[in-house]
């Protein structure tokens, strides 16, 4: 694991003694010198992760003591050599990753002691050495990711210590014999994506220790074998894009350890047995592009660890069971699509608030789709060729959503409060009322203020000039300008409305103030405690304002438990409010400077929180984030000194010139910025905080779930 | 290479949070502010740590006096964490871990109860197996 360049120098074979070589994850180029061969007490040779090139030295046959041989991660061309086979201690081989092709010799069934066997991800031809049969102590095979041909040698499956067989991604044809069955040994038979046929045999259900088994893209027929249902330690049942007929066997339903479930892309019958209520450590059901008929069994409240189902493409009918808002763990995806389900949404869906996408396409459903605003984790959502009716709801969601996301639902319509249709012709001329509606309201609002504005500085100062105030007022009251209209974006249910959070901008409740604003601790009326963080509005610049409340939705999409969530935002014309959880510790600078005595593990605790937060704005989320001002300030802390990043996405308001209170920070994040020729600028971006790298581009970050 | 990150080119890159992140760690170890302004010797985190890195003293002085006089096997894992925080804080970009690094080799901080300290074998990789 060092930078190491240039080629292994052959003058190492003069050391007679040497018995570990151990130079992986370098940058060494150049070939495999064979004089490394008389380097005759080499126990471990490990050159993997390198640029290596050209052959494996025949030679290394009389490598006698060798035990070991890492060579995966290079550019290794040629022939696995048959000399191997000569190096009677081998026990680990592991020449993965390269670029050797030719046949597996059949001489390697002579090393007798050899326990793992890596070839995945080369391009070696030609069929399976039957003489693998011999190799008494085999305990993991990878000869995955090769052009393999021909069947599967029964002899293999004669191997009593066998644990991890994987050929997945070959050529290989003929049938998974019945004497699988012999191998008890085995955990992992993962032959996916090859061209196997004939019957799943009855006998795979004897296999007592196996945890998975892919059978994947292969042209396996018949029907699934009962016996499968035996195998009761079995996580992973892959056996999709196969020619797999009748129905899914309810003893399935017993195979309770099963996680992931994919009988997709048969052609398999019957309804859903009920029995699948029984997955209670299922995460994945897919059973898409099949004939299945009949309707989603209630049982399936039952599968509270499902992530992601995917029924589409059958022939389901009935309604959408309200069991299905109890299965909460929905996170990933529910696919209903190209089905005959029929009725209504059910009001239970409501509950699904972690789903991040939903398609209940080509349908006959019917009625109001409203509980779908409920959905706030949504980043896709398909509800076209339906019969839905009523108006779509009005949430930042609905509002980015294209028109193909629910074409063919002549009854849907646009609406402006979310309840009632502000136009139910077609979508465009909605669109287009809905926006003169909204200016309409938009300009009398603000004739409004400006009257009863004018009107209060009337009354106030007598006899002072009216002319002045009526083109003043705006600009001059600022930051503590709290009129109407306000626009309030949540980015999840709430409880409180924006007079609730009005109510709570007092100085006794400032728990904090920062260049970028205040921060306010606001108690709602259910007595859930937010943070409100005050912003001064950027002059008058529109557009950056705009930019602004598009930064601010896509953060309100980050969710990780390091993070900071943003529950919402607020606006008015001049100032902008940020909604956030409340974290009642405080943050790490004043823990550090208290004067209590923090123990090693809470340190350790939330030096590994903070940098969670950090990997997951930088390596989860596409385009990455930078924080750009990641210091103790900004790491908040909970009551149990979990870590919170918090103070990003203000870059465009802090971007403006004018904004001189950003000047304060230079000094506060001084220290933390890296050294560099151009400080003193540097210095000024710092003041921008956090950027998110390109506006335009959605940004997705990936759920990250915490085992 | 230049180490300007920040400038004309907006050469902004993920980088300089893990400087930022290793300062915080320094902090966190040490019980130090990032600029000690009311201290005399007024020095940065960074330097100072270096300073005291390349004394005699030993490196145990760099942590929170709350921190020291506890047992070795703590100490030991500090020590770790404070080579990590020096690897965030190189000063050049490209060396510097990403914070996907950062968080794995903090879990190993706390995760080799025996191994490593035991048996000084030679370090040999974990095999990677394609399962």
């Amino acid at each position: 694991m060092n930078k190491l360049t240039g080629s292994i120098p052959p003058q190492l074979s003069k050391l007679q003694k040497l018995t570990s070589l151990l130079l992986w994850g370098n940058a060494l180029t150049g070939p495999i010198p064979a004089e490394l061969s008389n380097c005759s007490s080499l126990v471990i040779f490990d050159v993997s992760s390198n640029d290596l090139s050209g052959e494996i030295p025949g030679d290394f046959g009389k490598l006698v003591v060798l035990e070991q041989l890492h060579l995966s991660d290079n550019s290794l061309t040629g022939k696995i050599p048959w000399q191997l086979s000569n190096c009677t201690s081998l026990s680990t081989v592991q020449l993965d990753k390269n670029q050797l092709s030719g046949t597996i010799p059949w001489e390697l069934g002579k090393l007798k002691v050899l326990q793992s066997f890596f070839l995945w991800g080369n391009l070696v031809s030609g069929t399976i050495p039957s003489s693998f049969g011999n190799c008494s102590e085999l305990y993991a095979l990878d000869l995955s990711r090769n052009n393999l041909t021909g069947s599967l040698p029964e002899e293999i499956f004669g191997l009593k210590k066998l644990s991890k067989l994987l050929l997945l991604g070959n050529s290989l044809t003929g049938r998974l014999p019945p004497s699988v069955a012999n191998c008890q040994s085995l955990v992992r038979l993962r032959v996916g994506e090859n061209q196997l046929s004939g019957q799943i045999p009855k006998e795979i259900g004897q296999l007592q220790n196996l945890v998975f088994l892919d059978l994947y893209m292969n042209h396996f027929s018949g029907s699934i074998p009962v016996e499968i249902a035996n195998i009761t330690v079995l996580e992973l049942l892959d056996v999709h894009n196969n020619n797999l007929t009748g129905e899914i066997p309810s003893v399935i339903g017993e195979l309770e350890n099963l996680e992931q479930l994919d009988l997709s892309r048969n052609s398999l019958t019957g309804e859903i047995p009920w029995s699948f209520g029984n997955f209670s450590y299922l995460n994945k059901l897919i059973l898409n592009n099949n004939l299945l008929t009949g309707s989603i069994p209630k049982s399936i409240r039952n599968l509270q660890k499902l992530t992601l189902l995917d029924l589409s493409y059958n022939s389901l009918s009935g309604g959408i069971p309200p069991e299905i808002g109890h299965v909460t763990s929905l996170t990933i995806s529910l696919d209903l699509s190209s089905n005959s389900f029929t009725g209504e949404i059910p009001e239970s869906v409501s509950a699904l608030t972690q789903l991040q996408s939903l398609d209940l396409s080509r349908n006959m459903l019917y009625g109001e789709i409203k509980v779908l605003g409920s959905l706030t984790s949504l980043t896709s959502l398909n509800i076209s060729y339906n019969n839905f009716s009523g108006p779509i709801p009005v949430t930042p969601f609905f509002r980015t959503l294209s028109s193909n996301s629910y074409i063919q639902n002549p009854e849907l319509c646009q609406s402006i409060d979310g309840a009632t249709c502000s136009s139910s012709l077609i979508r465009k001329n909605g669109l287009k009322s809905a926006k003169t509606i909204a200016m309409i309201t938009v300009i009398l609002a603000s004739v409004t203020i400006i009257l009863v504005a004018s009107w209060i500085l009337v009354t106030r100062n007598h006899g002072y000039k009216v002319e002045q105030t009526l083109g003043a007022s705006t600009s001059t009251s600022g930051a503590e300008d709290f009129s109407y209209p306000w626009t309030f974006i949540p980015f999840q249910k709430v409880s409180f409305s924006i007079d609730n959070i009005l109510d709570c901008l007092k100085d006794e409740n400032v728990i904090g103030k920062g260049c970028s604003g205040v921060v306010y601790k606001a108690e709602m009326p259910n007595g859930e405690l937010i943070a409100v963080k005050k912003l001064w509005k950027a002059s008058k610049a529109d557009e950056i304002v705009d930019s602004f409340a598009a930064e601010i939705q896509i953060l309100g999409y980050i969710r990780h438990r390091n993070i900071v969530r943003l529950i919402g935002y607020c606006s008015n014309r001049s100032v902008n409010l940020l909604l956030y959880n409340y974290i009642p510790n405080g943050n790490l600078r004043q823990l550090l400077q208290g004067n209590r005595n923090l123990d090693w593990e809470t340190r350790y605790k939330i030096a590994v929180g903070s940098a969670q937060g950090l990997a997951y704005l930088h390596h989860d989320c596409v385009p990455s984030i930078l924080h750009r001002d990641v210091k103790c300030n900004n790491i908040l802390l909970d009551s149990k000194f979990e870590a919170y990043l918090a103070d990003f996405g203000l870059a465009k308001l802090m971007h403006s010139p004018s904004y001189h209170h950003a000047m304060s920070r230079v000094a506060g994040s001084y220290g933390y910025i890296a050294p560099g020729k151009s400080a003193q600028l540097s210095l000024l971006f710092l003041n921008l905080s956090y950027i998110l790298l390109t506006k335009s581009m959605p940004l997705i970050c990936y759920l990250v779930l915490l085992v | 290479m230049d180490n300007a990150e920040y400038g004309y080119s907006m050469n902004i890159t993920e980088k300089s949070d893990v400087y930022s992140y290793g300062v915080v760690l320094l902090e966190i170890l040490s019980g130090r502010s990032a600029v000690e302004s009311h201290v005399g010797d007024g020095q940065h985190i960074v330097e100072w740590v270096k300073r005291k890195m390349g004394s005699f003293e030993p490196a145990v002085s760099i942590l929170d006096t709350k921190l020291q006089g506890l047992p070795d096997q703590m100490v030991q894992e500090m020590l770790q964490t404070l080579g990590i925080a020096m690897f965030c804080v190189n000063s050049s970009p490209s060396e510097r871990p990403t914070m996907k690094e950062v968080v794995a080799l903090l879990m190993e901080v706390k995760s080799q109860p025996e191994e490593m300290g035991k048996t000084s074998q030679p370090l040999i990789k974990q095999s990677l197996n394609q399962s």
